[in-house]
């Protein structure tokens, strides 16, 4: 996974009503429609919020008949643990390499 | 529930020396042109917080929680987003021989979660980051 792939999923996220968008996935998968109704927002929006989310690697569909049923992506959840993990990596690296060069420095 | 998200690092010290360093001196470690509020400036342990400051600008990262030099050391983390929110830190210092394991556990993510959450509370940079990914996490179930 790159960094790209998880900054556009933190991108993604930026936006709240993506993230009422998930939490409500997180309940199972739903249509277009059936999150509309839960939204204060309407089904063309919604379209275009999951379209966002699909592209960020967070949601996929499936095909049901002549609608699509949405979903949470289970790859999206490790790419983003990931970061975090990366994240805290860097930070202790970077304190190692700090108590290295600070005890050489002593006589 | 979220696992917590545990790091280990080995350095060239002793435990107390780890600590004080890991503590007094974390302006000169910590990667703040990558992971900060402000992504520049300072960043220090001032009394019992840990305090980010750009100017006149100040971000309060977390609140020390236990302060037990050499073992142990844990604080709350929030920067960039309420308190409410914070999660936690918990770092220990074992001896290694002549060098010092330290571990850090970051856990507390079911505190991050909170559907009326406002935007605001979303700063940029990597504190909006740790937000989302809590949120997200919690919002996979196990």
């Amino acid at each position: 996974m790159s960094n790209q792939s998880a900054e556009r999923a933190f991108d993604a996220l930026g936006d709240p009503m993506r993230r009422r968008i998930i939490e409500r996935l997180s309940d199972g998968p739903r249509p277009v429609g059936e999150l509309a109704d839960a939204l204060p927002i309407g089904r063309p929006a919604v379209s275009k919020h999951l379209r966002v989310l699909t592209n960020a690697g967070l949601v996929e569909y499936t095909p049901r008949g002549t609608r699509n049923l949405y979903a949470l992506a289970p790859e999206g959840q490790r790419h983003l643990q990931q970061w975090l993990i990366s994240m805290w990596d860097d930070t202790l690296q970077s304190f190692a390499t700090y108590v290295d060069s600070v005890e050489k420095e002593q006589p | 529930m979220t696992a917590p998200v545990r790091r280990e690092v080995l350095v060239n010290a002793g435990p107390q020396r780890a600590f004080d360093l890991f503590t007094a001196h974390i302006n000169a470690w910590w990667p703040l042109d990558r992971f900060g509020v402000f992504n520049a400036g300072t960043v220090s342990f001032e009394d019992a917080r840990i305090v980010e400051r750009l100017g006149e600008q100040e971000s309060v990262w977390g609140e020390v929680t236990l302060w037990a030099p050499p073992d142990s050391l844990g604080f709350t983390w929030h920067p960039g987003y309420g308190v409410e929110h914070a999660t936690d830190i918990r770092v220990t210092f074992t001896p290694e021989g002549d060098q010092t394991l330290v571990t850090l556990v970051h856990s507390g993510w079911e505190r991050m979660t909170d559907p009326d959450a406002s935007a605001e509370e979303y700063a940029n940079g990597w504190p909006g980051v740790l937000a989302r990914f809590a949120e997200l996490v919690n919002a996979v179930p196990a």
